[in-house]
């Protein structure tokens, strides 16, 4: 049984600028017998402030907020990224983290050669790495420029390509950066589609995004984010 | 305390279990430095072979001595040197350059240290046959018992680095003036090390050299090769040295590792 359970979780992001990243400060406040305190201190940013969630199987949930309303944040505290200061996280699934698609590319390359360093990173067999080829390579609708070095694909293409890679193998609980909307026009219906499909598969999905229509269109539970805390949360459909 | 050294070696198991993923990642990053190049991590060799053939006449001739054996001194040397001084110089930015795979995925963080060690030991490898051709060719007392010290030697330097690569990537990664620290010292300490000169010039003081961390660590890949001597007072210094440096890092990388996100 899946689920997430978030218990006054608290995150907080020391802000680490110029000046109090260097050690020079350091050595001259130890010279100047701690004169220059405010140096001293370390400027924190609370991103979450008490959040208290309690996400079952079959959940969907969509992270609604304005920018810096934490969205992210709450999506990497959940993934194990951030570790709060104070309370607790309870999980029992896999996560698989998809906030940031162009990762583990290597540019290049040819398409083909990304798509087998991917079996590789899932740690796929010779047989299953050629399944996935196959599919990756209809999904992406790519066709020769597979034996291309990926700088030379277009944004579309690249997007195709990546989101196919990034949805070919996917877990209990599913965490999304918005990236849905990315791609050409011919190819966001068969993205969304595969994110129906997606979802289904999955036992849990959050997702986050700015965009109200595509989270009432995905979602059943959307918890509004403010400031580093949840406004409200509002069942939806 | 005990706490925080149990946590970094669950990170360190954990992170031995992702090997396919450090492992693929550390050959893609060599393969993208040597993108559209015919002969690709080849260069790596060349560069070495022109390198030792240019300097090698010349500091023979200044230091008076035998071109042959000054050859394989400094070839050995000098690989050796360039290893260790890679690594550290990654470990100095290794999370830095990894923030987008540190931000978006839940990987332990000794990860991304796996991947840079790996990534210069597979750099290592490609010169490793020079090395050994100009051994077999010049050296003619080398055997096997000298070789498998070689080996040895070359894991212990493996251990040390991986050790105090968790010490450093976590400095580095908060205050990012210590890189540029490290790298001053890195610079100085190839002229303070006997790379380009022997052990023998330094006379009396020779006994000094052993404080020096980075002569013992390419004491013990060298001196099997070169002189077909076990390096015993370097591996012994080498021990200790990892006594004190794994707990220290351990202890340290426990403490700081979940902070790691936050400073990238």
């Amino acid at each position: 049984m899946n689920f997430i359970k978030l218990n006054n979780v608290s995150v907080n992001y020391p802000v680490l600028d110029y000046y109090k990243q260097s050690i020079k400060l350091r050595a001259i406040k130890f010279l100047t017998g701690g004169k220059i305190t405010t140096y001293n201190d370390v400027t924190v940013v609370e991103a979450l402030k008490n959040i208290n969630l309690d996400i079952k199987k079959g959940e969907r949930i969509g992270l609604y907020g304005h920018n810096g309303s934490g969205k992210t944040t709450l999506l990497r505290t959940v993934a194990g990224i951030y570790k709060p200061y104070q309370g607790t996280i309870d999980i029992n699934g896999n996560i698989t983290s998809m906030l940031s698609i162009f990762l583990g590319v290597n540019e290049f390359e040819t398409g083909l050669n990304n798509i087998k360093l991917k079996a590789k990173f899932l740690k796929l067999s010779q047989k299953e790495t050629e399944k996935m080829i196959h599919e990756v390579s209809e999904f992406s609708e790519l066709g020769d420029f597979l034996n291309m070095p990926i700088s030379t694909y277009s944004s579309g293409m690249n997007v195709r390509l990546m989101f196919a890679l990034a949805t070919y193998s996917v877990s209990d609980i599913i965490l999304l950066d918005e990236w849905l909307s990315a791609g050409d026009e011919n190819f966001a219906p068969k993205a969304e589609a595969r994110m129906q499909e997606i979802v289904k598969k999955s036992g849990i999905l959050i997702l986050a995004s700015h965009s109200m229509d595509l989270l009432k269109k995905i979602c059943n539970k959307i918890v509004y984010l403010e400031k580093g805390s949840i406004k409200k949360i509002e069942a939806n459909g | 305390m005990i706490k925080n050294i149990i946590s970094s070696i669950l990170d360190i198991k954990e992170s031995y279990n992702l090997k396919h993923i450090w492992q693929n990642l550390a050959i893609m990053e060599i393969k993208s430095s040597y993108k559209r190049t015919k002969l690709g991590p080849f260069w790596i060799v060349i560069t070495t072979f022109v390198l030792m053939s240019a300097m090698g006449p010349l500091y023979a001739y200044i230091f008076k001595v035998n071109f042959k054996d000054y050859f394989l001194y400094i070839i050995c040397g000098f690989t050796f040197w360039e290893f260790i001084k890679q690594n550290i110089t990654d470990f100095t930015k290794v999370f830095s350059d990894s923030h987008g795979f540190i931000l978006s995925q839940p990987f332990p963080i000794t990860l991304y240290i796996l991947k840079s060690l790996y990534k210069n030991i597979l750099i290592l490898l490609h010169n490793v046959p020079l090395v050994v051709i100009v051994v077999v060719l010049l050296n003619k007392n080398i055997n096997l018992v000298t070789f498998i010290f070689f080996i040895i030697g070359s894991f212990m330097n493996f251990t040390t680095l991986f050790f105090s690569g968790l010490i450093v990537s976590i400095f580095c990664t908060r205050f990012r003036d210590v890189a540029q620290i490290i790298m001053s010292i890195l610079t100085v300490m190839f002229f303070l090390t006997p790379i380009l000169w022997s052990v023998d010039m330094a006379g009396e003081r020779a006994m000094f050299l052993y404080g020096n961390i980075f002569f013992v660590m390419i004491d013990v890949m060298r001196s099997p090769l070169v002189d077909s001597v076990i390096p015993y007072k370097s591996i012994i210094v080498l021990i200790f040295l990892n006594l004190i440096l794994i707990p220290v890092s351990l202890f340290l990388f426990g403490k700081f590792k979940d902070k790691v996100p936050f400073w990238v």
